[in-house]
């Protein structure tokens, strides 16, 4: 039997999470664990770049039994989608522990609910057995729940409850979905199984819309889609920088994951016939949270709401049934995390200077602070989609394919850019331009948030310049889930 | 007349009550014993007790073999009885590792109450083993009589003794209904053998219209919802529980529910199989009820003793949606809940217990302000507990409810598994705020040391290791849940 890596990347984290429990009176050395889990899981994750595909587009696979009686077995399967967001999952999580170096309140319990959230994520991005899906996609819910409501600021405690509520209230309905459709297929074939594989073979009959819409609830609020959005600003706004950045950069992609992996391949009919709803809703959450992004004061708060903004992009991609424009949504999902992280873990660096995230309290930057101001603009114009940078490689295919498919719906989308344009601009002038306030002296970048900015400024121009080696695990996935919803002639 | 003595020693087989006969002898022995202790010293009856319940549980365990019938057919301890007789073990083990230290610091050290506990746990094993209404009802008896005396027993308190005086009124109301029901049965089939009645009426169709019948089976169901403490016979349950000593607390919320559920399965399945459509309905409307009405209450609760009562009300209705399933899910899904919820509830009231101090005033979401920093070992265990009570998965009380839901699909009760759902969904709310509470909340007031006593702390650690067992590697728990149906 070959080596289980896939078990071995989401155990990883849980090691570290055991080792920062038990060494929980030596902040350091959990810092020191905390740092190698998380590398090691991106060591990890970029080897598998060079493994090969089987014919079904899997990279690897592990199959161990887990529940014999219940049918449900421990698999986990990587083809290159997955691989993509792993290798995300890695990248940002090493970020996330540089960026909380100096975490005071209880550094070790923090490092292990990072730690133990990373396993979480890893294990949704990795399952092919909807059971262990359904748990390791509880498992992340926990850990935010703690971050956003032991560390956050302000209204911590109504974010993290309201945080809590709306994704567990969304997954209980899924949850009901899974057995309805693990029941249905055990009637059918008489085999009870909660193998993905398996159950794409059951006839839904009159059932399949119910059982797509449960999952499609639990998904959307996770994206979050327009108008199941609310909890995403109140998280955001409170949560530390390191959970923001896991927030923005991570756990949303589940949502958008899960569709891929789960809603769309187990209901093709009904997924074909809903995509116009779906691309309806991703358009008016693009303009509303892009209005909503101006409207804000404060600069975490309107990075949030254009987070929101970007996913209804990336929503739109999915919602072409295009090639190309899916291609596009999953890589625009990569660029979003890098770009988004970076002016979370930035926000939390002017914080610590200035003590606020006022856009009128802020300003002069850019005399101030210019290497942090460097970085600003350069996340700022990225995030806006300039040419050359991450998210336009994204965002360009996902119109480019959307505009075959769906003209309308691409040309209103495309306008969205410029409301874009416009919170990033209010943005960038109210914190680098105008006078600084009187009477305190902000400092320049460490040599440690340097180095942080830079990884994730060189992973912006990679994406941005060079997309192709990205793309190129994504082409067989991408091929074979059009073949199963009909958007391939 | 000694021709009659061989048929009726032949008939005996002691086989068949051994678990809870040595359960029985290891209580009068202890009764006996604390006689000879000295005043106050009960530290020594509680090794004893737990001691009989270990020897009790090798004889339990034996009964996963072939099936013993006893007693002309009053007593059976097949698979079904023994699964049952291991989760009222686990319960009464976990209670008396958390009661010691507890009696002394409120200042009952009573030696009558470890032998009560063992009584109540033989009771609660004659109620599983039954296949009779009337040892079903003796064991039901034997059972609540110890749990009175129990709920009762701190004397100088006053919502001690209200517990008990409330428990035993409305406790002795509801008995007599169950009595009234096995009457009217008897009147109809003239037998109270639970198999027999189920063949009577099977072979006499015509009787399961007439009016007795029904009004039997509605009383006997108002006996065992009450034991249950299901919606609307739930009143006495917040009050006794509050009042009643916390480990009791912990003990009745499990193993004496368990015992009432699973002779109710026996009854239902077994002997009134034929109005099963009747039955189904009610228990269908009555599940609703119990879960929501338990929920919603629980939403107002401070008092986190009276919230965990009263989300051990629509626990009940949980368990009560496998029962309206009916199948071997649905059935054997409420064995393995009962198992889940003895490990999550009686784990959480052990940190209760720890937490607690003279007289508990403390035990509300305020003096729990700032909790798990303070006490680290006891807030994670709490939160596992809750988590596990709010039925997320990884934990026991996700297996538990996805087994239970399951079950209600399969028998096609969408809309029952739906609502059980939402209402899952509502307890997290009040679940949820324990933890904000210990976590987020900055601490109210200094707490006295707390000494984390061995007892209670090896109960929590049996908890956690349940709960995490029973949460992540299910299936052999539920294959012998699956084994143990009678049907």
């Amino acid at each position: 039997m070959a080596f289980p890596y896939l078990t071995l990347l989401i155990a990883l984290p849980l090691i570290g999470t055991a080792f920062c429990l038990l060494f929980r009176r030596q902040p350091d050395e959990c810092r020191w664990f905390a740092l190698g889990s998380t590398l090691a899981v991106l060591v990890i994750s970029c080897w598998m770049f060079s493994l090969d595909p089987d014919s079904n587009g899997w990279l690897l696979r592990e199959d161990f039994p887990w529940i014999p009686s219940l049918g449900a077995r421990f698999t986990l399967a990587m083809d290159g989608i997955s691989l993509l967001m792993v290798a995300l999952t890695g990248f940002l999580q090493v970020i996330a522990v540089a960026i909380s170096w100096h975490q005071k309140k209880h550094p070790a319990l923090f490092y292990a609910l990072l730690l133990l959230l990373e396993s979480g994520i890893l294990g949704v991005f990795l399952v092919t057995d909807l059971l262990l899906f359904y748990l390791f996609w509880e498992m992340m819910l926990i850990p935010m729940l703690f971050l956003i409501g032991i560390w956050g600021h302000g209204e911590r405690i109504y974010a993290a409850v309201k945080f809590f509520l709306f994704t567990l209230g969304g997954s209980l309905l899924m949850l009901l979905a899974i057995i309805g459709l693990y029941l249905l297929h055990g009637q059918q074939s008489g085999d009870y199984t909660f193998a993905l594989d398996a159950l794409r073979q059951t006839d839904c009959g009159a059932w399949e819309a119910w059982l797509y819409a449960g999952f499609m609830i639990g998904f959307l609020v996770k994206v979050p889609v327009v108008p199941l959005h609310t909890w995403l600003p109140d998280a955001h706004t409170v949560a530390p920088a390191a959970g923001s950045l896991d927030l923005a950069g991570l756990l949303l992609k589940t949502g958008v994951f899960g569709i891929l992996r789960f809603a769309f391949p187990l209901f093709p009919a009904t997924a074909a016939a809903s995509l116009p709803l779906i691309a309806g809703l991703a358009l008016v959450g693009l303009f509303w949270t892009a209005w909503c992004a101006y409207l804000q004061t404060d600069i975490k708060r309107l990075i949030a709401y254009s987070s929101v903004s970007h996913l209804g992009v990336v929503m739109l991609g999915l919602a072409a049934n295009d090639e190309i424009a899916l291609q596009g949504a999953i890589l625009l999902m990569v660029c979003h995390g890098l770009t988004t992280g970076a002016m979370f873990a930035m926000v939390s660096m002017l914080r610590r200077r200035t003590g606020t995230r006022n856009l009128a309290e802020l300003g002069g930057m850019w005399n101030e602070a210019p290497v942090f101001s460097c970085f600003f603009l350069f996340f700022a114009v990225a995030s806006l989609g300039l040419p050359g940078l991450a998210n336009f490689s994204g965002e360009i295919l996902v119109f480019v394919g959307a505009f075959r498919t769906m003209p309308v719906f691409a040309a209103l989308a495309v306008v969205g850019v410029v409301f874009a344009a416009a919170y990033i601009l209010r943005l960038v002038q109210g914190v680098l331009w105008g006078e600084r306030p009187p009477g305190r002296s902000w400092p320049d970048l460490t040599w440690r948030e340097g180095i942080t900015l830079g990884l994730l400024a060189i992973g912006t121009l990679w994406l941005g310049l060079y997309p192709a080696p990205f793309l190129e695990p994504l082409q067989q996935p991408v091929r074979l889930l059009l073949t199963a919803t009909g958007g391939l002639p | 007349m000694d021709n009659l003595m061989q048929i009726a020693m032949q008939n005996v087989n002691y086989g068949s009550i051994m678990p809870s006969l040595v359960l029985c002898i290891f209580g009068m022995a202890l009764l006996l014993i604390n006689v000879f202790l000295p005043r106050g010293k009960t530290t020594p009856a509680s090794w004893i007790a737990l001691i009989g319940l270990v020897v009790t549980a090798v004889f339990a365990a034996r009964g996963w073999g072939d099936p013993q019938f006893g007693f002309a057919g009053h007593v059976a301890l097949d698979k079904f009885a023994s699964f049952s007789n291991i989760i009222f073990l686990f319960s009464a083990g976990l209670t008396i590792l958390m009661s010691d230290e507890y009696l002394q610091r409120e200042g009952y050290p009573i030696g009558e109450y470890y032998p009560l506990i063992l009584f109540a746990t033989a009771g609660a094993m004659w109620m599983a083993s039954g296949t009779d209404m009337m040892t079903i009802f003796l064991g039901l008896e034997v059972l609540s009589i110890s749990l009175y005396i129990l709920a009762g027993m701190f004397r100088g308190q006053l919502r001690s003794n209200e517990a008990g005086l409330k428990y035993f009124l409305l406790g002795a109301f509801s008995t007599g209904f169950l009595v009234y029901g096995i009457a009217l049965i008897y009147g109809v089939s003239g037998t109270t053998n639970v198999a027999d009645i189920g063949m009577y009426l099977k072979s006499h169709p015509a009787m399961l219209g007439n009016p007795m019948t029904i009004a039997g089976m509605l009383l006997i169901s108002v006996g065992f919802l009450f034991k249950i403490g299901a919606a609307p016979f739930h009143m006495w349950a917040p009050d006794v529980y509050q009042g009643a000593p916390t480990p009791i607390t912990a003990f009745m919320s499990a193993g004496p529910k368990a015992a009432a559920l699973v002779a109710f399965v026996r009854i239902l399945i077994l002997g009134l199989d034929g109005l099963q459509g009747d039955w189904t309905s009610l228990l269908w409307v009555l599940a609703v009820l119990t879960m929501t009405v338990g929920n919603i209450i629980a939403i107002n609760q401070t008092n986190i003793k009276r919230m965990l009562a009263y989300s051990s009300i629509s626990h009940a209705g949980y368990a009560l949606v496998g029962l309206v399933a009916a199948n071997q899910i649905g059935v054997s899904g409420i064995l393995f809940y009962m198992l889940a919820y003895t490990f999550m509830n009686l784990g959480a009231f052990a940190v209760l217990v720890l937490a607690g101090k003279k007289g508990e005033e403390n035990l509300t979401l305020e003096g729990f302000a700032g909790f798990g920093f303070k006490r680290p070992f006891l807030g994670v265990a709490m939160s596992i507990f809750l988590i596990s009570l709010m039925g997320i998965p990884t934990t026991a009380g996700f297996a538990g409810k996805f087994y239970i839901f399951a079950g209600a699909i399969k028998a096609g009760y969408i809309w029952l598994a739906v609502l059980g759902v939402l209402n899952s969904a509502v307890s997290l709310y009040y679940y949820l705020r324990v933890m904000v509470y210990m976590y987020f909340k900055e601490p109210a007031e200094d707490y006295g040391w707390v000494t984390l006593h061995a007892g209670a702390v090896i109960s929590i650690i049996i908890s956690v290791v349940g709960v995490f067992y029973l949460g992540l590697i299910p299936g052999k728990v539920m294959e012998m849940a699956r084994m143990a149906l009678f049907f």
